[in-house]
């Protein structure tokens, strides 16, 4: 089985360096292009007949400009949606040294937010569930930074340094094989 | 709701230092002795009606020494059962095996990580807690997975959670809202 993971296309939070996590923002006109681009990527790969979607608006949005251009099946499923950042949401990246410090604890949630050893519960739980129903098929996933990570992680081992470089782009495309586990592109 | 954590007693594996997450060793005879203090331990606790434990065989040994002192409902879970080292089961722990087990998203070769132990325990305490067993819970496991078990009650940074071990022969007590 084939998944396809896309990040979400650029929002004013990612535009202006602000920390977005569980914030519900929208698409910006570049996000919306970013998003363009996305469906004629997707288009590549015309096997993938379903798309689960994190509910969070920007990534709907996303997955509206590839579903008009690939349509197919859609589902939205809640477990995709993005690590909550707690007090940190909406403040500048730039100005907190203490969530640089504080995103990268694995069983520490940011303070009222989610920690990672959960986002692994819930997207662990999904993955299992979603390669034993689709055993052969291609599954392109619209999701988020961290979820996204935290997908690598199920099929690629990640060293805590690897872990925390890693970063997909807005509108992009990740590409990983159970058979294999390795990612491909 | 309640929920007690305690250890199994000491293997030969744990004496000599040798890698022991899925290797199914019993107690030694200190590790037995060790389970007769527990289930003294225990027995100050007589709200405890249910034991969950490991199906590795020294947390089953620890089990049975305590259940011939506190009677209780047993029940066995797979979930608890100690996370997968991989290619270091049996293998003298040396700075190879330190430093593997400090990666959370990286199991040791041929083993588990730590992400999917914490995706089963976590599996394991949402569907305990919902269904609210009644009395307190003790459940009987190992050291990697009652931190993990303490990181679900507890918030900890990477060098506090690699520095959790909980003690053999003592009791750690979470209570659990649902």
């Amino acid at each position: 089985m084939k998944i396809y993971i896309a990040r979400h296309g650029q929002t004013n939070y990612n535009a202006y360096d602000r920390i977005c996590g569980a914030t519900d923002a929208p698409l910006n006109q570049k996000g919306f292009e970013q998003a363009e681009q996305l469906a004629e990527e997707v288009a590549k790969h015309p096997g993938i007949a379903l798309t689960v979607v994190s509910p969070m608006l920007r990534a709907q949005q996303t997955a509206d400009a590839v579903l008009r251009r690939c349509p197919m099946e859609r589902r939205t499923d809640s477990r995709l949606r993005e690590q909550d950042y707690g007090c940190f949401e909406g403040k500048v990246k730039g100005m907190e040294p203490d969530f640089r410090v504080a995103r990268w604890q694995f069983a520490k949630p940011c303070p009222g937010g989610e920690s990672i050893f959960q986002m692994a519960q819930r997207i662990y739980n999904f993955l299992d569930e979603l390669i034993q129903e689709n055993p052969a098929g291609e599954v392109l996933l619209v999701a988020h930074g961290s979820v996204s990570r935290v997908v690598r992680s199920y099929f690629v081992p990640m060293s805590n340094e690897e872990y925390a470089e890693f970063s997909q782009k807005n509108g992009t495309l990740e590409i990983y094989d159970t058979e294999e586990g390795a990612a491909s592109r | 709701m309640k929920i007690y954590v305690a250890r199994h007693g000491e293997t030969d594996y744990n004496s000599q230092e040798l890698g022991c997450g899925v290797s199914d060793i019993p107690l030694n005879e200190k590790g037995l002795k060790q389970a007769e203090r527990l289930a003294e331990v225990t027995a100050r606790y007589p709200h405890i009606g249910l034991m969950i434990v490991s199906p590795l065989a020294r947390a089953r040994q620890t089990a049975e020494c305590i259940l011939r002192r506190c009677p209780m409902e047993l029940r066995i879970d797979d979930r608890l059962r100690e996370q997968d080292y991989g290619v270091f089961e049996g293998q003298k722990k040396g700075k190879e095996f330190h430093a593997a087990v400090r990666e959370f998203a990286k199991p040791c070769p041929g083993g588990e990580s730590l992400f999917h132990v914490a995706q089963r325990v976590y599996n394991f305490l949402d569907e305990l807690i919902r269904d609210q067993p009644a009395g307190e819970v003790l459940l009987l496991t190992h050291g990697a997975v009652s931190r993990v078990i303490r990181s679900y009650f507890v918030p900890m940074g990477n060098e506090e959670y690699m520095g959790f071990l909980q003690k053999k022969g003592e009791l750690a007590v979470y209570e659990a809202k649902r």
